[in-house]
């Protein structure tokens, strides 16, 4: 028995890792209206595909 | 609702449902971490009914005669009130059609110590949520006097669905964690029993970005790195003793996990209805799986992962018994997983089962609705409509914490929610309609879902026009 996860170390290791850039766009107000709109044209086209 | 629009005035519409709110089962997790009441995800139900002119009735449904009796012939559900003033009164319902619409019945009893009679807490009722929300203040507290605290969320059993939920309540704590100046003290971790991140019950899905598809579990991975998030994938919680959690991984070893704080979902089954012959025999094997969910127009057959196909998913969600019966949403027993099921070496089955989320139960709702309307209106005794799981998609909002300008979530789109491997060959999924992002739209468009969805629900103006 023990007390284990993939751990941070692991975590760091291994997993892709956005860039500060990127996490920077994910709050950044004109380009997050600018995804807003691409993503709610992307959903309604899904839903559009899904009803029928 | 879309049965009491398209009937007209000479059907009677009847809704029978254990229930006085109505609950936005989606933003609970908003409660969860107190950012939200039980208000703000709840309405009372009854001058909705009455405005629309649907009869309702607050009492579980508990038996099914669909034969009727020996000396009254017509198909019944026996119902007990759950009302204060008449609680746990029997009646009969007398119907001509019927959709069983009750969704899951939240099986905690499944691992000894789940859930907030014992050792865990949930945030799948709005009451889990104000309790899950009370006991994180507690916790936050306790960082703030110096404390270190381990934090445990995700799946209490190897064949739990819903993984988006814990999901969504991992990165929203982790995230008031952060907005309370206490992140540091507090250890966060993950506990799914998805083979992979990303998983989410769907087989995982790939992703095309602007210069390459990359597999889903590395979009998932990534963002558990970025919050520091640590996760343990393959798990089946055996049991949960205060403070520890007892789990067996994919590769048969058993581990435990100490927890001041573990919010982890139970596994779903059916509502158990007992559905009962003419002379009063006992026929639920016949009418449902043994998982408690409504057989439909789905093949059964038991057979190996590899040979899964599209076909096997219902259509129409009839009864193959009762042809005047359906069940939509949750309620109807999925052929098979769409996962791919994984024994251990000790045997333990840790499969996630499949989701019925949001989008797919309405719109089969919708389906069956219309499918009935057409047969009680004589256009054909056979349903008209049809709605598979494998050739529809989802849009799910995973919320990654709420604020008004740092708030994100990763918007994800899939499609089909079944991969169909003969249609789309390697990935069995289109992937010009599979994506997900993350981003402060995404949490733009949650919180629109959630004034739009209770907009919908509460049958304001115009609400048939919003999309499920
Ligand atoms: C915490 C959480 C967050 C979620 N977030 C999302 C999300 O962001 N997006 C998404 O798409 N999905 C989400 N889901 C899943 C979503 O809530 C379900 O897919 C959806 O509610 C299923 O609808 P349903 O009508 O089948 O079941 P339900 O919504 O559960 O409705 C079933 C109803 O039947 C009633 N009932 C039960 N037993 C009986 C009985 N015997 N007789 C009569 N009535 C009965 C119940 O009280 C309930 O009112 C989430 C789920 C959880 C738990």
């Amino acid at each position: 028995m023990s007390d284990e996860t993939n751990g941070p170390t692991d975590m760091v290791k291994f997993a892709m890792k956005p860039s500060g850039f990127v996490v920077f766009l994910r709050t950044f107000l004109p380009y997050q209206v600018y995804r807003f709109i691409r993503v709610n044209l992307r959903m309604l086209a899904m839903i559009w595909k899904s009803h029928n | 609702m879309e049965l009491r629009r398209r009937l007209g005035r000479e059907h009677e519409v009847v809704v029978v449902t254990p229930n006085r709110l109505w609950n936005w089962i989606p933003s609970n997790i908003w409660v969860g971490v107190g950012l939200m009441t039980k208000n703000d995800v709840t309405f009372e139900l009854g001058p909705v009914y009455a405005g629309l002119g649907i009869r309702y009735e607050q009492a579980r449904a508990v038996e099914l005669h669909a034969d009727g009796k020996t000396d009254a012939p017509h198909p019944f559900v026996t119902i007990e009130r759950t009302d204060a003033e008449h609680r746990g009164a029997r009646e009969e319902l007398e119907y001509d059609y019927l959709v069983n619409a009750t969704g899951p019945k939240l099986n905690f009893g499944a691992t000894p110590g789940l859930g907030p009679e014992g050792n865990t807490l949930s945030v799948c009722t709005f009451d889990h949520a104000v309790e899950t929300a009370k006991k994180l203040e507690v916790a936050i507290e306790r960082l703030k006097g110096g404390d270190r605290l381990t934090f445990v969320i995700g799946t209490g059993h190897g064949t739990c669905t819903c993984q988006g939920a814990a999901f969504e309540y991992a990165f929203n704590l982790e995230f008031e964690l952060r907005k309370a100046g206490v992140r540091e003290k507090a250890r966060v971790v993950f506990l799914t029993n998805e083979a992979e991140l990303g998983d989410f019950g769907v087989d995982g899905m790939q992703l095309r970005t602007s210069s390459m598809i990359i597999p889903g579990k590395l979009f998932a991975e990534s963002l558990f790195a970025e919050r520091g998030v640590e996760w343990v994938t393959g798990a089946h919680v055996q049991k949960v003793e205060p403070g520890v959690a007892h789990y067996e991984t994919l590769d048969g070893e058993l581990h435990t996990l100490d927890f001041d704080f573990a919010m982890l979902l139970p596994p779903f089954r059916g509502a158990d209805l007992v559905a009962l012959d003419r002379s009063g025999a006992d026929i639920t094997s016949e009418v449902f799986a043994p998982n408690g969910f409504m057989k439909v127009d789905a093949d059964y057959a038991a057979k190996p992962y590899e040979e899964w196909r599209a076909e096997d998913w219902p259509r129409t969600y009839q009864s193959p018994k009762y042809p005047n019966i359906f069940a939509a949403g949750i309620a109807f027993a999925p052929p098979h997983a769409i996962s791919r099921p994984r024994k251990t070496k000790n045997g333990t089955m840790i499969a996630p089962a499949p989701p019925r989320t949001g989008m797919p139960s309405g719109i089969i709702g919708r389906t069956v609705a219309r499918s009935i309307v057409s047969m009680i209106e004589g256009a054909t005794g056979a349903p008209t409509h049809t709605a598979s799981m494998a050739t529809m998609g989802a849009a799910c909002v995973a919320s990654a914490g709420a604020s008004f300008w740092s708030g994100t979530a990763a918007s994800m789109t899939m499609f089909p929610i079944v991969p169909d491997y003969q249609k789309y060959p390697i990935y069995g999924r289109d992937l010009f309609y599979t994506t997900a992002e993350i981003g402060s739209a995404g949490h733009r468009i949650k919180s629109i879902l959630h004034t739009m969805f209770l907009y919908k629900a509460k049958a304001k103006p115009g609400w048939w026009l919003i999309p499920e």
